[in-house]
């Protein structure tokens, strides 16, 4: 292990080179460059300047003497008349011919002596014929002046007698070696002055001035008007010396600078964010470098630190070669938890307390190597030098110099031998529990009910009285199916599958939202009532629907898992299939209803048996007492008269008690085809019918099979078209209806009459009674009705009698199966 | 309401009638015999009595088991029609030994004797005196 010495990172004189001082200096260079920049634009700019007016100067210059030249050559020409003489020949036509050509040339004299001879054109000047110029003030001298140069000279502006302004070019003419005179060419001062080019020069920077000296005054005299708002030391000027003419340039306006404004304010923004960049681009580095340089002091003083941690951490460190895989160092927590020395672990192999290192271990301690990773954590068996295992978790973090790859490791290591056991011992119990789960015969699910209390929640009626949330779905009907639907399969076992008919897992929990849409609103109403209020365990009788659409009864359970109460997060939901249970309790419940109606019937019938039997036995009696004290034989008679019908009656009561007691409906099953037993019935009664004028319909289709005892059929049919007949209206004729209708397993046979009726309200519990009778009719003996209901029910079948006094009498038997 | 010393045998059994007849006979009664079938005839005879101002009869012989109107609904009728019949004896005379039966007859207000069947001369000697 080593530290990071500061001084790696001593720049010497480059570390006062500081973001803000770099970028000042950086800035200070930018704009002494565009300083000398700018300076070498504005000399570029008065070079410019000056090369300007030289160059109007030059072309001023040559306009000039191309006039001047041209006016030369006139009067040479001019003086081409003047023969050797000194006589003058065809000046006029010359003249009138040059003057005609040359519209700068106002008029040519020839002028001997200085006297003003001839004159083209004549006309107008007239005034100047005469004229000795010699002796005229204003003109002597610069006529003096051509001659003494010998050559052209111009004089003037000079004001003409003959009016206007005009320059004069004086060329002094010999003939015969003496001085004849001058052929002078007159130009008008205007043409003159546009010749120049000067008269409309305009500049707004520029100025030209146009000047003479007077010969005889030596002043200037100004032919254009003289700029008043020349600069000074800005001009410069040229003499033209054939009638000394001076022509000045200078400049009247500062120089305008204006095109290096946006220059400066480029170059500044330039050199303003380039510094500020400059900074920016420093001052990342600075700050690392500080960064570093704070680290690196914390890092020297964990140094020091480390050590004493080492030495008295309450974990087990130990330093490894990541080659070899030597113990480097030990702590003293590493040497108590492998119960050993630090002699006996630094210097050898790590491998060697490594009970059986795992593949994943080893490849990570390659990456560790490889610097692929720079930790990772792992879970080991140790070896003690005791030779005892110590399960331990272990967090490998990889140790570098920086330029360096990873040469030795530090490994934390904490005893988890305890936890280890304990878990594998959670693993055992849930292993154990998951087998229980899936294999238990009780059909067991694992849900989440936690949606479900959220939206008793939001429905404001989770933890309310029961009151409370059974108002609140009266009121919301319709909220309870798809609050009750959020219910979440997390796990079932293979009963729970086998009891909803498939072994498809997958799929049931895919279909069981569909299937909760049949549960019925009450069952799940209660289920949300015993979540609202918070149960944690409940209990309840109800119908569940398998794959296939079956329903079953089944006893469901649930209950929360400890730890899950607030949330519901995980339930237990048992179900006990009691499909047959209840179907054995149902079976059970008829058969006892059935029982029970059947000792009534006993008791009754026992009561009436008593009953009639004592009747019959009463009377014997009271007729022996009476043939005790009988005074004569005629008495007697009739006393055996009277014993002989009251035995008569004793013996028909046993005849009827004979038959209900030897009574067996499920002898004799015969298929009876409906119609026809019917049919037969009608025969038997069709005197009675004749007589009484009594309609019997039978509706029941003529193909209608029964299976049955077709005697105790008939009987059944006799006794109920006999009980219509009797008890008919005494204001109509007697209709009977007989139907026979099957519904679903139920078959109905229906016999209704439009009779007197019998008020059910009065008379209901005692039709079916044994020797009950309704009446004054005399052939009743109150056995019919017993019979049939009797018959009826032992064929496991039920009476229902509808009746409407004064209306008619409908009897149902039904029967589940026929 | 006036009752006078008349017999009242209200039974669906032809055979007893005749011989309560022939026993009340012998006995020397000179009571007047009303004989009934049914209760409901009995008590349409009491309640035309009543309507014409006849006299009821003060001893009343009633069998429990009959068709139409049985010795029950009768005495239930008879309690309706006459609240507190203090010149009226009701004697059960009946073939049924049931202990219910019994029992019933003994809570009525009605009801003076329970008299299981057949019944003799005796007994019936006393109910008439």
């Amino acid at each position: 292990m080593s530290s990071q010495n500061t001084s790696n990172y001593n720049l010497g004189f480059f570390k006062h080179l500081t973001p803000v001082r770099t970028s000042g200096v950086f800035f200070l260079i930018l704009v002494l460059i565009g300083y000398g920049l700018i300076e070498k634009e504005i000399g570029i700019i008065k070079e410019n300047e000056t090369l300007e007016m030289t160059e109007i100067l030059r072309v001023t210059e040559i306009n000039i003497h191309q006039l001047l030249q041209n006016a030369n050559t006139v009067a040479q020409l001019a003086a081409t008349t003047i023969q050797e003489d000194g006589s003058v020949k065809n000046f006029e036509n010359l003249a009138a011919k040059i003057v005609d050509n040359n519209s700068d040339i106002k008029a040519i004299q020839l002028v001997p002596n200085g006297v003003i001879k001839h004159m083209y054109p004549l006309k107008g000047n007239e005034d100047a014929i005469g004229i000795n110029i010699f002796k005229l003030a204003y003109a002597k001298r610069e006529a003096e002046l051509a001659i003494e140069k010998g050559d052209m000279y111009f004089a003037g502006p000079i004001n003409l007698v003959q009016g206007g302004k005009a320059v004069i070019g004086r060329l002094p003419v010999y003939r015969e070696g003496k001085f004849w005179g001058f052929s002078a060419v007159l130009i008008n001062l205007n043409t003159f002055l546009q010749s120049t080019g000067l008269q409309n020069f305009n500049s707004k920077i520029y100025y030209v001035n146009f000047s003479k000296i007077n010969v005889n005054t030596n002043e200037k005299e100004f032919l254009l008007p003289k700029e008043t708002k020349a600069i000074p030391n800005s001009q410069i000027e040229k003499q033209i010396t054939e009638g000394d003419w001076i022509i000045e340039i200078g400049k009247k306006s500062n120089t305008n600078y204006s095109s290096l404004y946006l220059n400066i304010f480029i170059w500044s923004i330039f050199c303003t964010s380039s510094s500020i960049f400059l900074f920016f681009l420093l001052k990342k580095p600075a700050q690392l470098n500080t960064v570093i340089s704070e680290k690196n002091k914390l890092l020297t003083k964990t140094e020091h630190r480390f050590q004493t941690i080492f030495d008295n951490a309450a974990i087990s460190i130990c330093v490894v070669d990541i080659h070899t895989r030597e113990l480097m160092n030990v702590n003293p927590h590493f040497c108590k938890l492998l119960e050993g020395k630090p002699k006996d672990f630094i210097g050898k192999s790590a491998l060697n307390f490594v009970y059986d290192e795992f593949e994943t271990h080893e490849n990570n301690i390659v990456k560790l190597r490889n610097n692929e990773i720079r930790k990772f954590k792992s879970t080991q068996k140790l070896v003690t030098i005791n030779g005892k295992g110590k399960w331990v978790q272990m967090r490998m973090s990889a140790l570098w110099d920086s330029d360096e790859k990873p040469n030795y490791y530090l490994a934390f290591i904490e005893d988890i031998t305890k936890e280890k056991n304990f878990i594998n011992k959670l693993q055992v119990s849930k292993a154990r529990f998951k087998s229980l789960f899936d294999n238990s015969p009780i059909s067991l699910a694992e849900a989440n009910l936690s949606q479900i209390k959220i939206s008793l929640k939001e429905a404001n009626i989770d933890g309310a009285d029961e009151a409370t949330v059974r108002a609140y779905f009266g009121k919301h009907p319709e909220a309870i199916k798809p609050i009750a639907s959020q219910i979440q399969l997390l796990n079932i076992n293979k009963e729970f599958l086998r009891v909803r008919g498939t072994n498809n897992k997958k799929e049931f929990i895919q279909k069981y939202s569909e299937i909760l849409e049949d549960v019925d609103a009450q069952t799940q109403l209660e289920h949300l009532v015993a979540l609202a209020t918070n149960e944690h365990k409940y209990e309840t009788e109800t119908q569940i629907r398998t794959i296939n659409n079956i329903k079953k009864d089944v006893l469901m359970r649930w209950y929360v898992v400890p730890g899950h109460e607030d949330t519901y997060e995980k339930v237990f939901i048992s179900t006990v299939d009691i499909s047959e249970l209840k179907q054995y309790y149902l079976q059970l419940r008829k058969t006892n209803n059935l029982l029970l109606e059947r000792n009534k019937r006993l008791i009754d019938f026992s009561y009436i048996i008593s009953h009639n039997l004592r009747s019959h036995t009463s009377n014997i009696q009271n007729i022996i007492y009476a043939l005790e004290a009988a005074d004569s034989d005629e008495e007697k008679d009739e006393l055996f008269s009277m014993l002989m019908k009251v035995t008569n009656s004793l013996d028909e009561t046993c005849f009827n008690l004979n038959k209900i007691t030897n009574f067996n409906t499920n002898t004799n099953l015969e298929t009876v085809n409906l119609h026809n037993s019917i049919d037969e019935i009608i025969v038997k009664f069709k005197k009675l019918i004749d007589k009484t004028e009594t309609s019997i319909h039978n509706n029941v289709k003529s193909d209608v099979t029964v299976k049955i005892n077709k005697l105790e059929l008939k009987s059944i049919l006799v006794n109920l078209v006999s009980n219509a007949i009797r008890y008919r209206h005494p204001e109509r004729k007697p209709v009977i209806t007989i139907d026979y209708s099957v519904q679903g397993q139920k078959s109905t046979f229906i016999v209704q009459d439009n009779g007197i009726g019998i008020d059910l309200d009065k008379y209901g519990d005692k039709i079916f009674r044994m020797y009950t009778t309704f009446g004054d009719t005399p052939e009743s003996k109150g056995l019919g009705l017993f019979f049939v209901k009797y018959k009826v029910e032992a064929m496991g079948g039920r009476v229902v009698v509808e009746s409407t006094p004064d209306v008619g009498t409908t009897f149902k038997l039904i029967f589940d199966e026929v | 309401m006036k009752f006078e010393k008349s017999i009242c045998i209200i039974d669906d059994d032809k055979i007893y009638q005749m011989l309560t007849k022939k026993m009340l006979v012998k006995l020397n009664t000179n009571y007047p015999i009303h004989q009934f079938y049914n209760g409901l005839n009995a008590l349409n005879f009491l309640k035309e009595s009543m309507a014409n101002g006849s006299a009821l009869p003060s001893i009343i012989l009633l069998d429990i088991n009959m068709p139409v109107m049985d010795g029950w609904e009768f005495l239930k009728a008879v309690e309706e029609l006459l609240p507190r019949p203090r010149n009226l004896q009701i004697f059960l005379v009946t073939s049924s030994i049931a202990a219910i039966d019994m029992d019933k007859a003994k809570n009525s207000k009605l009801v003076t004797k329970y008299i299981p069947k057949p019944i003799r001369p005796e007994i019936l000697q006393q109910i008439i005196l």
